[in-house]
């Protein structure tokens, strides 16, 4: 063991990591795209999927029902496969474009996967709503757009929030799955040094390692976004503008107290 | 003089169950008519046939002389601006949680009638001082009292210059104390020349505050005529039924209001 | 350098197969007294692990075959000792010698100084030249030819390594032989490492197949200076790995192989799964002095025929 130690690295380890660290980098930054474009697509979907979810028409409801039922019960790794190595062998019937990139594929995954889910948490908040707020809105002469947006949105933003930010956590480790299908993210970079080096521990727990410092702070980012939101903070610069302007205007008005 | 609120032989049915039965009222401008009887009588249901929360089955509404039901169909042309001059205060406020209460005031300004922010803001600041809450404006709704919620409720629907106030139940849900807060703007604005049509099942509150009194039961009017005569003289068995049950509830907070 | 055709469909990164474990029949025990001598973890017995890798290691009926497997069996019999095997992937192989679960293994390991660190090689059984897999008439002869290209090979093979210094090229590293061939059929790859006898096997199993191998011209020596990596990108020497603790086996092995060499039995062996051995079976002359005084003596020269 001592031989181990000797000539190799610093300290207890036992990897040149000084010789990894821009393959690292790059994985990260992989990962942390992965993320934010299979994120982004996830939402916008989950949320079309949720309001689907909601509708008068049976037509409608059915299938966005049908769409979340599937996606919550097949494995992630199943969509991900069937996407990149699935789809190409449909080239004849579909043409070149099915044959999607690692990128493409992967990020697509993440987001059908994950939409179900979130489609699921929006539905809830949606719902969780009271009905009494959009009467209110709609005794006001408010418009049925403008309900949504100014009234039941923000409302169901702070119920959906802790869930939505579990899922967001949860896509980021999730895209170490991508590793096989050739995404280059993190976890692929990891598997070549300890491939290259036969250290297994070491390198699986330095990467365990820079996963949690991903994870980790963002979830705490995320969990000061709920409780600002809950409190009812300005998040938008014209509402702090106007929450100024109300507060100048309060001081300076006669008559408060009764 | 034209009726702010003329309703014409309204029927409205709900399962098959009638809720409102062949029912006519009508509210001269500045004067407070409730409408008081059992819950699920038909009151509440009335009131939200007028802004069209509901819609009626058969009948007229007229609001303000603008034809707003007719038969069978609605007929206002302009929803909008039908909400926009009936305002409404519901029992359990449905303020907007996540906006402070000066918010609440500016939001429908902005909204639905397209106030520019700054002029909005003005309203708000100017209608949350008539309620008395200016001291308020910056609170959340989740940190203020029943009564200081109920009249930012109020502010709130008078921000858009409404011809009638609409209340449902308003005190229902308040302790005797913000009975009073809310019953003291309620006059004010009567005072000022606000047109209000009230549904309370709380007697006590009635009498204090209206002109006239309407006493709905299963959907019909059984008696209408001065808050005095309805109340104090009635003269159908049904309605001294109903009274009875107030008789020995005298609240004497609300006795005191008067002070 | 390791080509592996799995036949199975990748499931995941971290699976490690367990494996399953099986006896050979094919390795008649002799009497005892050579193997008896021998270090191996049972005596008699020779624990090898394998992947499922045609032309070079699989298991059928039960039975190794493939043309390491025929190699070790020959050896194997000669040495009076019984070949015990067990099947898992290309990461569980390596792994089972470096922590001794197995004596040794085959099937397309190639001679790297990491895995010298950690067990030991016996004589080269033979010489893989470089060379590529393409689909349809490419014609890459250089590592010039590559650039901006999409490369690809499996993960832990050598050329991970070469690949990634090519410039402007997108690397793709696959999770086995299975996924790497599907991608290079559908076109998301241009070209692709792997051991040449893989393609040439599947080109006899399937003639219709679009899978061509095209070899590669080594690159110079002052290419290799600039990117000391492409090194592995020259013929590669096979041999058996065999686990640290068993240096008496690998010497064994040695002889056995070298024997080989000299009577004719590997060129037949060679000829027969597709290779030619004018390139299989001659080392290259830089091969000569690659493992002098690292884990082999300085006046070590390399066998051939």
């Amino acid at each position: 063991m001592i031989d181990s130690l000797r000539a190799h690295g610093w300290g207890p380890f036992h990897v040149h990591w000084s010789e990894w660290t821009g393959q690292l980098f790059a994985g990260l930054l992989r990962t942390l795209e992965y993320t934010a474009v299979g994120f982004a697509a996830a939402a916008v979907l989950g949320l079309v999927l949720a309001l689907m979810r909601m509708s008068r028409l049976r037509l409608v409801r059915l299938p966005a029902a049908i769409y979340t039922e599937l996606f919550k019960n097949i494995p992630l790794l199943v969509i991900v496969f069937v996407l990149y190595f699935g789809l190409p062998e449909t080239k004849s019937v579909f043409g070149d474009w099915v044959v999607l990139g690692a990128f493409n594929a992967g990020a697509l995954g993440l987001a059908i996967f994950y939409a179900a889910y979130l489609a699921e948490t929006f539905r809830a908040a949606l719902s969780s709503v009271h009905s009494g707020q959009r009467e209110a809105a709609q005794a006001l002469g408010i418009g049925r757009w403008s309900i949504f947006t100014h009234v039941v949105f923000p409302q169901a933003l702070r119920l959906a929030l802790p869930g939505t930010n579990t899922m967001l956590v949860d896509m980021l480790k999730s895209t170490s799955l991508l590793i096989t299908i050739t995404a280059g993210e993190l976890m692929s970079v990891g598997q070549s040094v300890s491939s290259q080096t036969f250290e297994v521990m070491e390198v699986y727990l330095v990467l365990a390692a820079i996963y949690f410092a991903m994870c980790y702070p963002l979830s705490q980012a995320l969990l000061w976004l709920e409780r600002r939101v809950r409190a009812g903070a300005a998040l938008s610069v014209r509402r702090r503008q106007r929450l100024r302007a109300a507060r100048r205007l309060l001081a300076a008005a006669p008559g408060g107290g009764a | 003089m034209t009726p702010v609120v003329a309703i014409t032989d309204l029927v409205k049915s709900f399962d098959g169950r009638v809720v409102i039965d062949h029912v006519d009222l009508h509210v001269q401008p500045g004067t407070i008519v409730t409408i008081i009887g059992q819950s699920g009588g038909g009151k509440s249901t009335l009131l939200r046939c007028v802004n069209l929360l509901e819609r009626p089955d058969r009948g007229t509404i007229e609001v303000a002389g603008e034809p707003v039901f007719a038969g069978t169909r609605v007929v206002c042309r302009d929803l909008t601006r039908l909400r926009q001059s009936v305002g409404m205060v519901f029992q359990r406020f449905n303020l907007f949680p996540h906006l402070t209460a000066v918010e609440n005031v500016v939001l429908p300004q902005m909204k639905a009638a397209g106030v520019a922010a700054p002029q909005a803001l003005d309203n708000a600041v100017r209608l949350l001082r008539r309620v008395h809450l200016t001291h308020r404006g910056l609170a959340f709704p989740d940190q203020m009292s029943g009564g200081e919620q109920q009249r930012v409720a109020i502010a709130r629907a008078l921000a858009l210059q409404p011809k009638v106030l609409l209340f449902d139940e308003p005190t229902s849900a308040l302790d005797p104390e913000s009975t009073r807060e809310v019953l003291q703007v309620m006059r004010e604005l009567s005072d000022d020349g606000m047109t209000m049509l009230i549904v309370t099942h709380e007697v006590p509150f009635a009498r204090r505050i209206s002109d006239s009194v309407v006493f709905l039961d299963s959907g019909r009017i059984i008696e209408q005529g001065s808050a005095a005569d309805v109340l104090d003289r009635p003269v159908q068995q049904r309605t001294r039924d109903f009274l009875k049950t107030f008789a020995d509830d005298s609240p004497a907070g609300l006795e005191e209001a008067g002070r | 350098m390791r080509p592996r055709m799995a036949a199975l469909v990748a499931v995941g990164s971290v699976l490690l197969a367990g494996g399953c474990g099986s006896k050979d029949e094919t390795a008649a025990p002799a009497a005892g007294t050579v193997a008896a001598g021998l270090d191996t973890i049972d005596k008699g017995v020779v624990k090898v692990a394998v992947e499922p890798y045609m032309p070079y290691t699989d298991v059928k009926d039960g039975k190794l075959v493939g043309l390491d497997a025929e190699i070790l069996q020959e050896a194997a019999a000669n040495l009076g000792l019984k070949v015990e095997f067990n099947v898992t992937d290309f990461k569980g192989m390596l792994g089972g010698v470096q922590s001794h679960r197995v004596d040794l293994t085959i099937g397309g390991v190639g001679w790297s100084r990491d895995r010298a660190d950690k067990g030991l090689f016996t004589d080269p059984v033979y010489y893989s030249p470089p060379a590529m897999a393409v689909v349809g008439d490419k014609q890459y002869r250089t590592v010039d030819d590559l650039v901006g290209k999409t490369v690809g090979t499996v993960t832990g093979y050598v050329w991970e390594k070469p690949i990634k210094e090519i410039d402007g090229a997108q690397v793709k590293v696959y999770q086995d032989a299975a996924t790497f061939f599907r991608d290079l059929g559908t076109g998301r790859l241009d070209v692709g490492f792997i051991d040449p006898l893989l393609v040439t096997y599947q080109a006899q199993q399937n003639p219709d197949t679009k899978f061509k191998l095209v070899y590669f011209t080594p690159p110079t020596d002052a290419q290799i200076a600039a990117k000391p990596d492409f090194k592995d990108f020259r013929q590669i020497q096979i041999a058996f790995y065999v686990a640290k603790e068993a240096p008496k086996l690998e010497k064994a092995l040695d002889a056995e192989i070298d024997k080989m060499y000299q009577n004719g039995k590997l060129a037949a062996m060679i000829t027969k799964w597709g290779g030619d051995p004018n390139a299989f079976c001659k080392p290259a002359p830089y091969l000569t002095s690659l493992r002098q005084g690292v884990d082999r003596p300085a006046d070590w020269t390399p066998p051939t025929i």
